[in-house]
């Protein structure tokens, strides 16, 4: 680890720096000593959670296997951290993650067990769960004081989403969600040009991804099953209301799939291709949200009907007045599931990314892929010209980009908050979390049925207007159950 | 050439002409062909009378105003209330052999699946009968043009089966944008809730008994041989790219039809789509290409002399444009089956399928001055009923070259079926893969016609992705000749 490098750097790029933990007054003491300037005692600054950047960062991880596996290890960063416990309802899943770990770290079934037990013994949470676990896991982290590190999307309803945005201010941790894409320096490229003004004014801009790759669109499965012995499916099943078990119908990974417990393909990749324009835009609440989404029909003449399952494909359109950034109002047209936006005349003689993101600006195009990779003008001879050229980078960038995003969360929970901003801090990561689920939010008003068969009508089928500040939908009462919801006996948000 | 060898005319055209009626002259007197006496009865034929083809040769009787000669299904089941209907008609299972044998048919209506309209169009045409071809005019781009031109060249009156095309609504609509009520138009958006049948699916591997009823070869016609499965026969043919051409080819006549005519469009020049993906598991795709998507947007580009291009962009399988703001939240955009949406400078104009029901945005601008423009485009006859065939069956009494003009005679159902076409050459090219050299993760293929694809109309020609060419002439399985 390049302490002091990484140090300087963030104390460049950051206002002040600030420290607390007395246990760790040795090393704040040695750097005294050594006559770095910068380290100043943690009672002059206030603030909490300073940890010199030799010691290590104690840590609880929430879900170890599948994306928990890397963000547990990033975490972990080859022992220069440790993690003290892991909790997890499925530790088959999480075997190679436990092979590259000490054999001394804790385990538990139940997180809400580990954070009662490891309340002491850590100073900052992983949550990978599936997404009905994030925000119960993730608030009862911060109200312990602890640093939180959540998948994304950061919560699985709205009301979620704007608790842990305000919960991140009251409990001043460190927060960062899982949106490793946010720390390439694409995103910081993007910003630059625009900034530059070399697009001018965005009106539109397009984003589409080819997930799902699994099934949806697909019936609820009814078959009867038992719960094998060693899976804790209630626990697994959390605040969420009760279903039979099913083998892998929802876990491992195919919850993503079902309302109850995922959301969609906008859910998995949103937070990722939606990040860049997010920051660029400044973008908040959207006003208007209205979408459509395909159909399947396994017999002639009737749909399907499967309100339980996210649907194979959808196309969903956010209004947004003018921001802080952008002069004009913002349509921005999410497609998912394979569909993808016309091709833009510079675009030339080739496919489309699999995943991407076009800008149309009064002045230009821009474009980048998945992660805000690849940042690209359009149409591609642009970007030599000598007006491109001239635009410097002026913003931080992150030690080694999105592989960096984990590990610079340990050094911002290290460095205490308010220190070292992070590439998707709550402050950012929770409203960008609840403009997707807004598009969530539409795609279920649009499946509901009222009525059946052929018969069957579809009232939510219209433009969704918005009031974000208080989270209600003013045209479509019906839609107002999706922003929260209620949570089973045994389980509470904060 | 036909020649109306039929002796009973003769007995009604001189008892005509003895009762003094000047409207009747010999038809060697006017010249061309197929005229026919108002107060005599068409021939009809019709090849295909089950499901839509029920409708149409029920269109073409005309309440008993013309004669239904003879019926031909390779179905039984089709048949049998056909002739229960129609007890005179003679039966057939191989139109081949019905127009071979029946010399006296004027007319015939073609309501089989897509990919054996050419065949029994053409065949149909170069005997000099008059056709009523249901949408879309043919399976491919090539059909398609030469069904354009064999309509001229072999001087028969045709009609394709769009039935909205003869609506009010559509002539509404045109008046409105011809007035300029909205201005400018160079977009346009039309969609449809198709397929309502299974599409992005498996080919069936199951073995399944032909049907007794059924001459599953002549089914086949000339499409590649493939066993029989209850997956293509009856009506679901319509999702499989060998014999039908899934939502866009079923619903694209009707929703083209009103910007076609109101904006006097004809070939593209550029398409390109996109559509949904299949999954067969978790991280495992799904590659049917045999069958169409479950949805697509379709993006189509035309040029205009003088104007801006103007691009129309499809969307089926539920996807749907986007609300302009001139158009209420809590009012439907379309109907049930689909839409379509002009959009101009001034303003917005929509419709349901078939026209129907067309409606001016902003309402508190337009709508008054909507209803208060005059009618100056003429409506077709019973255009709420029969008017569609009812036309089409008045142009074959008054004889090619004579006729009125038809709401979608081949010259110009012939250009609108192409742009149809097209959105599926766009989908069928979207669906071509090659091995990736070196996989990353789940990405094991390219798809390399997954870009805008250029056209070359008059050639017929897509130049910019070879393979593309291969979806634009079929290949005929031995026995049928193209």
């Amino acid at each position: 680890m390049k302490t002091r490098s990484s140090i300087l750097k963030a104390k460049k790029n950051q206002k002040t720096m600030n420290q607390d933990n007395s246990r760790r007054d040795f090393i704040k003491k040695t750097s005294l000593a050594l006559g770095s300037f910068y380290i100043v005692p943690r009672h002059v600054l206030g603030g909490k959670g300073f940890i010199a950047p030799s010691d290590k960062l104690n840590i609880l991880s929430i879900g170890a296997g599948g994306k928990g596996e890397s963000d547990t290890l990033l975490a972990y960063n080859k022992g220069t951290e440790n993690i003290v416990a892991i909790a997890d309802v499925d530790f088959g899943r999480a075997a190679n993650t436990l092979k590259q770990l000490p054999e001394n770290v804790r385990k538990y079934k139940d997180w809400r067990e580990a954070l009662e037990k490891e309340k002491n013994n850590i100073d900052a949470v992983t949550i990978s769960t599936p997404d009905h676990h994030h925000a119960a896991a993730t608030l009862a982290a911060m109200e312990l004081g602890k640093h939180v590190y959540t998948q994304k999307p950061l919560t699985h309803n709205i009301k979620e989403a704007r608790m842990l945005t305000e919960a991140a201010e009251k409990y001043k941790v460190v927060t960062q969600m899982g949106n490793q894409g946010s720390s390439n320096d694409g995103r910081r490229v993007l910003q630059e040009w625009f900034d530059a003004g070399l697009i001018g004014t965005v009106k539109r801009v397009h984003i589409w991804t080819d997930r799902p790759v699994w099934p949806q669109g697909i019936a609820t499965p009814m078959s009867k099953h038992e719960i094998p012995a060693d899976f804790p499916w209630d626990l697994w099943l959390g605040p969420a209301p009760v279903r039979d078990f099913v083998p892998n119908a929802y876990h491992p990974f195919k919850w993503r799939g079902w309302w109850d417990f995922g959301t969609g393909a906008m859910g998995d990749m949103g937070c990722h291709l939606l990040d860049g324009v997010f920051k660029v835009l400044a973008l908040t609440y959207p006003t208007e949200v209205q979408c459509s989404v395909s159909s399947i029909y396994t017999k002639d003449w009737v749909p399907d009907y499967y309100p339980d399952s996210c649907p194979p494909s959808s196309k969903v359109t956010f209004q947004y007045p003018k921001t802080t950034k952008n002069s004009s109002p913002i349509e921005i047209i999410w497609y998912d599931g394979g569909l993808k936006p016309d091709i833009p005349a510079e675009w030339g003689d080739e496919p489309l990314w699999t995943n991407g993101v076009i800008y149309e600006g009064t002045k230009g195009k821009m474009a980048n892929e998945l992660y805000n990779q690849n940042p690209t003008l359009l149409p591609k001879s642009r970007m030599t010209d000598s007006d491109v050229l001239k635009v410097k980078p002026k913003l931080y960038r992150i030690e080694n980009q999105s592989a960096g995003h984990n590990y610079h969360w340990v050094k911002a929970c290290k460095a205490g908050y308010g220190k070292l901003e992070t590439s998707s801090p709550f402050d950012f990561a929770g409203p960008l979390t609840e403009m997707i689920l807004m598009g969530n939010l539409a795609i279920r008003s649009y499946q509901y049925r009222e009525g059946e068969g052929r018969a069957g009508k579809f009232p939510g089928r219209k433009k969704i207007l918005w009031d974000g500040k208080n989270m209600n939908v003013t045209n479509f009462d019906y839609a107002n159950q999706f922003v929260s919801r209620k949570y089973r006996d045994g389980w509470k948000l904060g | 050439m036909i020649e109306k060898d039929n002796s009973r005319r003769d007995f009604i055209k001189k008892a005509s002409l003895i009762a003094g009626s000047f409207y009747i002259v010999p038809r060697h007197v006017l010249g061309g062909k197929g005229f026919i006496a108002p107060s005599d009865k068409l021939n009809i034929a019709s090849v295909g009378v089950g499901g839509k083809g029920w409708t149409d040769l029920n269109g073409a009787w005309n309440n008993g105003s013309e004669n239904i000669m003879a019926i031909c299904d390779v179905d039984d089941r089709s048949l049998e209330q056909a002739i229960k209907k129609f007890p005179n008609a003679k039966v057939y299972k191989d139109f081949r052999t019905m127009l071979e044998q029946e010399k006296g048919i004027d007319a015939i209506t073609v309501s089989t699946p897509d990919h054996t309209h050419y065949v029994v169009a053409m065949a149909a045409m170069q005997a000099g009968k008059h056709v009523y071809v249901q949408k879309p005019l043919a399976h491919n781009l090539y059909e398609v043009r030469k069904m354009t031109e064999a309509a001229v060249s072999n001087k028969v009156v045709t009609q394709m089966g769009n039935q909205g095309g003869s609506g009010d609504g559509v002539r509404r609509f045109t008046e409105w944008y011809q007035a300029g009520l909205i201005g400018e138009v160079n977009r346009v958006h039309a969609w449809t809730n198709r397929p309502v049948w299974p599409q992005g699916i498996p080919t069936p591997t199951n073995k399944m008994d032909v049907p007794k009823e059924l001459d599953w070869d002549l089914w086949l016609g000339p499409a590649k041989y493939r066993d029989y499965n209850s997956a293509y026969h009856p009506f679901d043919w319509r999702g499989w790219v060998d014999f039908g051409t899934g939502a866009l080819g079923d619903m694209g006549c009707h929703m083209f039809d009103p910007p076609y005519k109101a904006l006097g469009l004809g070939y593209p020049s550029e398409v390109e789509c996109s559509m949904t993906n299949a999954w067969a598991g978790k991280f495992k795709e799904g590659y049917y290409p045999e069958s169409f998507p479950v949805a697509s947007m379709v993006n189509l580009k035309f040029p205009r002399a003088g104007k801006a291009d103007l691009k129309l962009t499809w969307y089926d399988g539920g996807m749907m444009p986007e609300r302009p703001d001139e158009i209420p939240s809590d009012i439907k955009m379309g109907d049930s089956s689909g839409g379509v949406l002009m959009v101009g400078t001034k303003g917005v104009i929509t419709c349901g399928v078939y026209g129907s029901n067309p409606m001016l945005f902003p309402e508190d601008k337009l709508k008054e001055a909507g209803e208060k423009l005059p009618i100056t485009i003429p409506r077709v006859v019973g255009a709420d009923k029969e008017g569609h065939y009812q036309q089409w069956l008045q142009a074959c009494k008054d004889g090619y070259g004579k006729h009125k003009p038809l709401s979608s005679s081949f010259d110009y159902a012939g250009p609108m079926t192409e742009t149809v076409i097209m959105g599926n050459l766009a989908i069928r090219s979207y669906m071509v893969r090659t091995e990736k050299k070196t996989p990353v993760w789940i990405e094991k293929y390219d798809y390399p016609g997954r870009k805008k694809l250029l056209w070359d109309g008059k050639n017929m020609k897509i130049t910019n992705f070879d393979e593309a060419n291969a979806f634009v002439k079929p290949e005929y399985r031995e026995g049928w000749t193209l």
